[in-house]
């Protein structure tokens, strides 16, 4: 559950103070999926990225499942970082580790004990059985996302943030991931609020919004 | 606890993964740091070695030597009687040894030590039953002489024969066995020994171990008149050779420095590299405390590492030197055992210190705090570093100082010439191809990424310049100092004066002046010291420069007047007038001084007074000889020929000047072996570092070169172009390195030489061999810089 009240960032370079986030208000009740859309320069990966805990707001309530990001410090917002499900543009795969050990990362972060029993199971359902030993670089962009998904769903988060994951992709490959994404997140019941250009895959989202200037339309 | 270990642990398998990805960025990453710690192991080491030789006794007792009965100054053997007397006294710690040489008829030379066989057989057996329990034991007998492995060549003549020892009473050839670490002196039994050597109960001296005070003070009373009694840590060469290894240890110093320049490469481009996975880690979830701790983990393990391979390294390049270092030990600063490098896990620990030390102190000058403060740390660097040299400059006295100069020097070039070049890059260049265009851009550009390498290659051919420059003028010195000092035509070698041969050669036609030479050994005011004598008056001293420029006359000598060496006002503080008093066992012998002369390559000081009154002096003596000047018509070869046939002089004891000089100069060039191969592994250093900035160079390259050849540039075209700028580079680096050469050379002959040797060098210049050094290492880079600029140019079109 996501709760954001009077959201407020700017950015300052010299003297200029660029405002780029305004008075923003947002609820996404548990387990609900929203699109975030907006041009460029909006503002809506600045405002994935305070929810996510990567940067923080200037003033105004970040709630995210009852937990106020305002008032985490660097360590408590990279401790809360491990517990949700981040996807970005550019995958951000570790490219010195094979696919199984890029899937297991954040898991084994968050759970050292525990084995991944979902570990096969989500492979299979993504497609990454056969491309488990290879590097990163070996796999096209549709697969290095497919891994990218994999990670954060294996990490059984509550909530996942994903930053224009199909950026790279083309429109079938696009559609065939955020169906899979949402489909995913659906059967785990876990928020999922996802920025991107496209129009075309608001269909998969339960709640739209367009960002303009820093402000939800 | 347990939560933060499983992270760090998984962030090191990550970064594990990432060096068996990148193992090339790894090898420069670990042979930056090795090499710079193996130079200075391997120095430490041989320091080390010179300073606990008396750890183990020659006569190979498990005890460490305290103390050593040695003949008197000026005497060469004690009487065996006296090691009869100590043990009929309960000193049972005393162990006899017996040294001399034996020649063999292939002209070589075999040094020898007798000692108690049965102190060394019980060792070996201990050493076998531990060690080689498998092997077959060794057959020893009394007639047994055990010769280092190293030397089996010797033992041979031209034609394979092997070759047979001169024994002078037609003894029995002793049996020889080889074995691995013996070292200079073979072994036999003392018994053996005395008879290959017809040594007739003579002693070379007595080893001591554990000594109390009292019983050392009992010893001494035994001994009066016929020993002296000495610390063995207090040996003269203990005194004589510091500054020799003083200039071993700042040689590797430097050689520190530059590697630590190549490490500095290498970790900027492993953190570079590593950047955005660090960044990705945290995107993650990975604390910043975790990713420091590990890294701090990392940095230790590779600390210990580099450490291991680099005293590995060490004990190999020592062991590689060793051979020449006891050349010169021996000859010139009266080592008396040779060293044996050992493994040492003390030299591991100081190469681990050293290592964790530069990798905090690049990884802090890598923090975004330092960054911010770049300027004023520049200025404030820059500031201390001027005032740093001023100061050095007018008050550097003793030898830290003198080097502390030598790296305000290097430190003043390290800031400025960096500036420098991107001021020249930086001039405005009216330029129409557009290649040129890009290549000066790009030049202006990337010059930060190569600071490290042009730093490395400035410090490397700088202080090869100045090391050049320093031995040139020594050489120079040296041979102008032996020119006037061995004047004479002919030297014939003596240990007695033969008043009627000297009388008889004097008063033949052809000869002009006839001199003599003769030393006696002791101490000045604790310092080693010798007094010399040429003949009976100032006529015989006249091949002796004075510092002042004057020629000596009889005034010199005149109310107990007497010369001293430069090194004695230098280096031990005396002035003109000042009262020397030579001290020989219990005999005193003083002078006062009325000049100083240059003597080069002498550690000690020495006095020259008149022959007559060294003579009645009471102090022993060396006579080395007769030194013969002929008037200007006189064949030398002639003059030989009638002091062989008419003097029944033996051949191998005349000495041409030409060979004289030539014995001389080559004991000084093998002074200079171990300095110029430390220069060698330094400049090496510097070119590796050069592969690695142009490596780590090619991570931001790429995606400019790739647009280069996307639009239309050829492969040979870019490759040309990365050549020119690097050659470009370097010669403007090796320009600047030549002031820096002629600063350090400078430092180096006024005040580090004067200073740690004594003997002042007049400044002098090779110019041709000079440019040759710079010539090559331009070409050499160049030559270094093609393979990983061919990589980063070999950009195939699937690629683009």
């Amino acid at each position: 559950m996501i709760e954001v009240k009077d959201l407020c960032f700017s950015r300052t370079d010299g003297d200029n103070k660029q405002n780029i986030l305004n008075r923003l208000d947002l609820s996404v009740p548990a387990a609900q999926h929203l699109a975030l859309l907006g041009d460029s320069g909006s503002g809506k990966t600045t405002f994935l990225h305070i929810l996510a805990g990567l940067l923080q707001a200037d003033s105004g309530l970040v709630s995210v499942n009852n937990q106020d990001l305002s008032l985490h410090n660097e360590n408590e917002l990279t401790l809360y970082r491990r517990k949700i499900g981040l996807i970005f543009q550019h995958y951000q795969l570790l490219n010195c580790l094979t696919v199984k050990q890029n899937i297991l990362f954040q898991h084994k972060l968050n759970f050292p004990k525990q084995t991944a029993s979902e570990f096969e199971h989500l492979v299979n359902e993504l497609g990454l059985e056969n491309k488990l030993n290879v590097l990163p670089d070996q796999l096209s962009g549709g697969e290095q996302q497919r891994v990218g998904i994999a990670r954060a769903l294996l990490n059984k988060p509550q909530i996942i943030f994903a930053d224009e994951p199909t950026g790279n992709l083309d429109r079938k490959r696009s559609h065939q991931v955020v169906k899979l994404l949402t489909e995913l997140c659906s059967e785990r019941k876990i928020n999922l609020v996802m920025v991107t250009h496209s129009n075309q895959l608001t269909d998969y989202f339960d709640q739209v919004k367009v960002l303009r200037d820093g402000c939800f339309e | 606890m347990a939560v933060l270990s499983n992270e760090i642990k998984l962030i090191l398998a990550t970064h594990l993964a990432f060096y068996r990805r990148h193992p090339w960025l790894m090898v420069l990453f670990f042979l930056g740091f090795s090499l710079g710690s193996a130079l200075l192991t391997a120095i430490s080491g041989l320091n080390q070695e010179a300073n606990t030789r008396y750890q183990n006794s020659s006569a190979l007792i498990n005890n460490p030597v305290t103390h050593l009965i040695k003949p008197l100054t000026g005497k060469y053997y004690i009487d065996g009687q006296l090691w009869l007397t100590l043990r009929q006294h309960g000193f049972v710690n005393a162990q006899p040894v017996l040294r001399g040489r034996l020649k063999l008829n292939n002209g070589q030379i075999f040094a020898i030590q007798g000692v108690n066989t049965l102190l060394w057989l019980n060792k070996a057996q201990l050493k076998q039953s531990g060690e080689n329990s498998g092997k077959a034991p060794y057959r020893f007998s009394l007639s047994t002489l055990l010769v280092d492995a190293q030397f089996k060549e010797r033992l041979y003549t031209k034609n394979d024969n092997k070759a047979q020892f001169e024994l002078k009473n037609g003894q029995q050839q002793p049996d020889i066995s080889w074995m691995g670490e013996i070292g200079l002196w073979a072994i036999t039994d003392i018994a053996n020994a005395d008879y290959l050597l017809d040594a007739k109960g003579k002693l070379s001296f007595i080893e001591l171990s554990h000594a109390t005070d009292k019983q050392l003070a009992k010893i001494e009373k035994l001994i009066v008149g016929q020993a002296q009694l000495i610390d063995a840590e207090q040996q003269e060469f203990d005194v004589l050779s510091k500054a020799f290894f003083f200039n071993l240890t700042a040689l590797a110093m430097l050689g520190y420095i530059v590697a630590a320049f190549l490490s500095f490469n290498a970790i900027k481009l492993t953190l570079t590299a590593r950047n955005k996975l660090l960044k990705q880690m945290q995107l993650l979830g990975c604390t910043k405390l975790s990713i420091q701790l590990s890294l701090a983990i990392e940095l230790i393990i590779v600390s210990i590492c580099t450490a291991l391979l680099g005293t590995l390294g060490g004990y190999l390049i020592a062991n590689g030197l060793v051979l020449d270092v006891n050349r010169t030990l021996v000859n010139l600063y009266q080592l008396d055992k040779s060293l044996i490098i050992k493994w040492q896990w003390s030299n591991v620990l100081l190469g681990f210190a050293l290592n964790i030390s530069a990798l905090v102190v690049i990884l802090l000058a890598q923090t975004k705090q330092v960054a911010d403060k770049g300027k004023l740390m520049f200025y404030g660097l820059l500031a201390s570093t001027l005032a740093g040299l001023i100061w050095l400059l007018n008050y550097a006295t003793n030898e830290y100082q003198a080097l502390l100069l030598c790296f305000t020097l290097l430190m003043l070039f390290i800031l400025l010439v960096p500036k420098a070049l991107l001021a020249v890059v930086s001039l405005p260049v009216r330029m129409t191809d557009p290649l040129k265009q890009w290549l000066h851009a790009d030049t202006r550009f990337h010059l930060k990424d190569l600071h490290i390498a042009i730093i490395a290659i400035l410090v490397a051919l700088g202080s090869a310049i100045g090391m050049q420059i320093m031995v040139k003028s020594f050489s120079h010195t040296l041979n102008a100092h032996l020119e006037k000092q061995l004047s004479a035509d002919i030297y014939l070698r003596s240990n007695t004066i033969d008043s009627n041969l000297r009388q008889a050669l004097n008063n033949l036609p052809e000869v002009e002046k006839l001199s003599i030479y003769m030393e006696s050994d002791g101490k000045v005011n604790h310092v080693p010291a010798n007094l010399s004598s040429f003949g009976e008056n100032s006529t015989h001293y006249q091949h002796i420069s004075l510092t002042s420029g004057l020629p000596i006359t009889a005034d010199n000598f005149t109310n107990k007047g007497c010369l001293a060496n430069e090194q004695s006002a230098i280096k031990f503080g005396y002035s003109l007038n000042d009262l020397a008093v030579f001290k020989q066992n219990s005999n005193t012998y003083s002078c006062r001084i009325t000049g100083f002369y240059y003597d080069y390559g002498n550690p000690r000081m020495s006095l020259l007074t008149l022959e007559e009154r060294q003579r009645t002096s009471k102090l022993n003596r060396d006579i080395f000889g007769y030194s013969i000047r002929l008037k200007n018509n006189t064949s030398v070869a002639k003059f030989s020929e009638r002091l062989i046939n008419e003097f029944n002089q033996d051949s191998t004891k005349i000495l041409p000047n030409k060979r004289f000089k030539k014995m001389a100069n080559d004991l000084f060039e093998d002074t200079f072996v171990v300095t110029k191969a430390l220069n060698g592994f330094i400049l090496a250093i510097a070119l590796l570092s050069l592969c690695t900035s142009l490596l780590s160079l090619s991570v931001n390259q790429l995606k400019q070169l790739t647009i280069l050849r996307n639009l239309g540039v050829t492969q040979q075209q870019l490759l040309t172009m990365k050549l020119l700028q690097t050659a470009g580079i370097v010669v403007f680096t090796a320009v600047f390195a030549v002031p820096l050469g002629f600063a350090l050379g400078f430092a180096l002959l006024k005040f580090v030489m004067p200073i740690a040797f004594g003997w002042t060098i007049h400044f002098s210049l090779d110019l041709t061999s000079l440019l040759l050094t710079c010539l090559t290492l331009v070409v050499v880079s160049i030559f270094c810089a093609y393979l990983p600029i061919r990589k980063l140019t070999n950009l195939e079109a699937k690629e683009l």
